[in-house]
């Protein structure tokens, strides 16, 4: 067993779920894991169900968007009420088309919070009940947190601002 | 005395009493304006400040103005903080649902113009005149209450000036802008 805490869970989801962790980053200000994205329902319900782990809290789940890469960065955090820790996993998928498998029966806050994701980057959750947009409104065309995003509602600030 | 010395009246006095003469649009109108019911109706942060408006300290009650819970029984709807485009077909039902005569009063920078800080969101409303008619502009980011009582004072002086045939009188469905909205964002009928 290696030092860190997080080297500590790398290995237990190397014992019990697999080769699946790709990264181990300690040198973040907020250290991460980052799982194959086949993985990622498989690490959530092994670490909810791990009774020294006990992940029973999704706190979110978000995504980051980097466009050179071509890739989408899925963030997800954990907390265990049990250890007072925070976990983040992170899983890369495609920009487009990306589809990840959802964790909302393991968790059932990740219903809402994968529609948000859903309808802010563009990422489809296989499983989910009823994967629909959550903030946008009817009808709304696009994923606004994209950073190729465009829209005719979108109106920059005029050139001759004070200061410009 | 000291009621109906305010009173938008004549009061002729003879011994023993007196004669009132008025005019009957000028009581109906006094009468509305100082009974002016809102409707409790926050969007954003403007909604703080109308909350303190209505509090104990500036309290909106001295003007005969009460909230009420229902859109059927309000004349007055502020349009307190940021409209999002989801909320904007919502905000043009309530406002049908208004009992006429209705009165709006956009308050802030982002119910007049979209706001400073949203004003280039692909999400937020380029101002509620877009969608309902204002009748009065209470400006600020957001407005003190004094600001938005200065607000309410413009209103009565607006529904003290009118006729009767202008307030009940027929609604006029063309100078209304709905048809300024783009249609997809109004509810299905």
């Amino acid at each position: 067993m290696a030092g860190s805490p997080l080297d500590h869970i790398a290995d237990k989801i190397k014992d019990e779920v697999g080769d699946v962790v790709v990264e181990v980053n300690e040198g973040d200000r907020v250290p991460f894991l980052r799982v194959e994205l086949g993985a990622v329902a498989r690490v959530a319900r092994f670490l909810r169900d791990d009774g020294e782990l006990a992940f029973d809290f999704l706190m979110y789940i978000t995504a980051v968007d980097f466009p050179d890469e071509d890739k989408l960065t899925l963030v997800y955090h954990y907390f265990s009420y049990k250890n007072q820790q925070l976990l983040m996993v992170k899983a890369d998928v495609p920009r487009q088309g990306g589809a990840a498998r959802s964790v909302t029966h393991i968790y059932a806050a990740a219903d809402w919070l994968e529609r948000e994701v859903y309808d802010l980057f563009g990422v489809t959750f296989d499983g989910h009940p009823n994967l629909e947009r959550i903030m946008t409104p009817e009808g709304f065309e696009g994923h606004p947190l994209l950073k190729d995003f465009t829209s005719e509602d979108y109106v920059p600030f005029p050139d001759k601002m004070p200061g410009k | 005395m000291g009621v109906i010395a305010r009173l938008p009246v004549y009061w002729e006095k003879l011994p023993g009493g007196g004669i009132v003469t008025t005019n009957l649009e000028k009581l109906l109108n006094w009468s509305r304006a100082s009974s002016v019911w809102y409707m409790i109706f926050g969007l954003a942060c403007c909604a703080i400040e109308m909350m303190a408006a209505g509090a104990s300290r500036y309290d909106f009650d001295r003007f005969g103005m009460m909230f009420r819970a229902t859109p059927r029984q309000s004349d007055l709807m502020f349009i307190s903080g940021t409209i999002t485009l989801k909320m904007a077909p919502r905000i043009r039902r309530l406002w049908e649902q208004l009992a006429e005569p209705r009165y709006v009063i956009a308050m802030g920078s982002c119910a007049i113009s979209g706001g400073g800080f949203y004003y280039d969101a692909y999400s937020v409303l380029k101002g509620i005149d877009k969608i309902i008619p204002v009748d009065v502009y209470v400006p600020g980011c957001p407005p003190r209450p004094e600001a938005l009582m200065h607000g309410c004072l413009k209103l009565q002086q607006k529904i003290k000036g009118e006729s009767l045939v202008q307030a009940f009188g027929s609604f006029d469905e063309e100078h209304t802008p709905r048809e300024r909205l783009d249609g997809r964002w109004i509810l299905a009928k």
